[in-house]
């Protein structure tokens, strides 16, 4: 069996779709995941624990997601969670003394690649990141020094991490060449769909 | 109109302005005129205002994954009006249940969807272009049924099983 260590900060893959900070990348981590434990993989999805929410939840045999507690018991906003990145970092690497280490890292989202650029060095473990979005997109929206930041940490992780998957070419392209990634570390998976779930009535 | 009931219209989304659905409700405040309904699932969000569309408008707030599904194999039109959208897995869905959809022309939307072929395009924050994209489209509703049968028939190359071997194949690389 092997053991994957998924960083989610910004998204639970329990959350309520539909609410601010549940969307795609939430089912992406509860399908993939549900399926990649059907392959022999162990699953552990660390994400920032919002109110109401326990802090340690079973998904599936094999799949758990584990949540973070923010200072005061604030629920996840991006500036809020970049401002305590030391402290979610020393709280995940806490939990991880008690479980068996993983073998590889995913990281969605730029907040929670930044975690795992930290988690595999101190592990000596490969970084896998798939951004979700990317602030160069978002920035059509309007710039601001938060923004600028997230750009900033982008191109970082972009540098640093071991592999970066693309959801589609659009998105490959704009990582080849806004953020100058290696051509070597980039592939492109598409998001899935549940086929016979999403289907035309009969 | 082809078709004996109102265009049931639907839009997924968080509410974060960026999902563009001021601009999905200021296009429909341009086709009154023109009979269709619409449904909207996920969080209300608290800027917009649609006081002057709610009769045409069935806030749903948040359901399940399956009551999604369901509620889109129901419906005929999906529109997806985000100013940007790195993959837009909601317009897959639409595709997969063989709804028409029409997406703003940005990031993974604008390879998901051909224009015309699978769905239709118009450009991201453009209200009037919108506003035309979709009249033209609930009024053509009925003759449309080539671009779903297309739509249904792109989708089927996203299915979890192939995404999932490659996911794991590179992540064993990795590991």
């Amino acid at each position: 069996m092997r053991r994957l260590l998924i960083l989610s900060l910004n998204g639970d893959p329990l959350g309520d779709l539909g609410t601010e900070h549940a969307g795609g990348q939430c089912r992406y981590i509860l399908e993939v995941g549900k399926r990649l434990v059907l392959h022999d993989w162990a699953i552990k999805v660390f994400t920032v624990q919002n109110p109401g929410r326990a802090t340690r939840q079973e998904i599936t045999l094999d799949f758990d997601v584990l949540r973070v507690p923010l200072q005061n018991g604030a629920p996840y906003d991006p500036e809020t969670t970049y401002a305590q990145l030391d402290d979610v970092d020393q709280h995940i690497m806490d939990a991880l003394v008690r479980e068996p280490a993983p073998d590889v890292i995913l990281g969605c989202y730029w907040l929670s690649a930044l975690v795992g650029l930290r988690i595999a060095a101190r592990l000596q473990r490969r970084l896998v990141v798939s951004f979700t979005s990317l602030g160069a997109y978002k920035r059509v929206t309007g710039m601001s020094p938060f923004m600028d930041l997230r750009l900033e940490s982008e191109r970082r992780i972009v540098r640093e991490a071991d592999h970066v998957i693309a959801t589609n070419h659009d998105e490959a392209a704009l990582l080849l060449s806004f953020y100058g990634i290696e051509e070597r570390k980039l592939s492109i998976i598409p998001r899935g769909i549940d086929l016979d779930v999403f289907r035309p009535a009969r | 109109m082809s078709s004996v009931r109102p265009a049931e219209l639907l839009f997924v989304g968080r509410p974060v302005p960026e999902k563009g659905l001021a601009d999905l409700l200021a296009a429909l405040s341009q086709l009154r005129h023109l009979d269709w309904h619409l449904t909207v699932i996920g969080e209300s969000p608290p800027d917009i205002d649609i006081m002057m569309l709610e009769t045409a408008v069935t806030w749903l707030g948040c359901v399940t994954n399956r009551e999604v599904a369901r509620i889109m194999s129901e419906q005929d039109v999906l529109i997806v009006p985000s100013h940007y959208e790195t993959f837009g897995v909601v317009a897959l869905e639409g595709l997969a249940s063989a709804m028409l959809v029409i997406v703003s022309r940005t990031g993974g939307l604008k390879t998901l969807v051909q224009d015309r072929e699978t769905g239709f395009h118009f450009r991201p924050g453009d209200v009037a272009d919108l506003t035309r994209t979709l009249g033209y489209v609930i009024e053509n509703i009925g003759e449309l049924t080539t671009i779903r049968f297309n739509a249904r028939a792109a989708a089927l190359r996203y299915g979890w099983d192939e995404i999932v071997r490659q996911t794991a194949a590179l992540l064993a690389r990795n590991a």
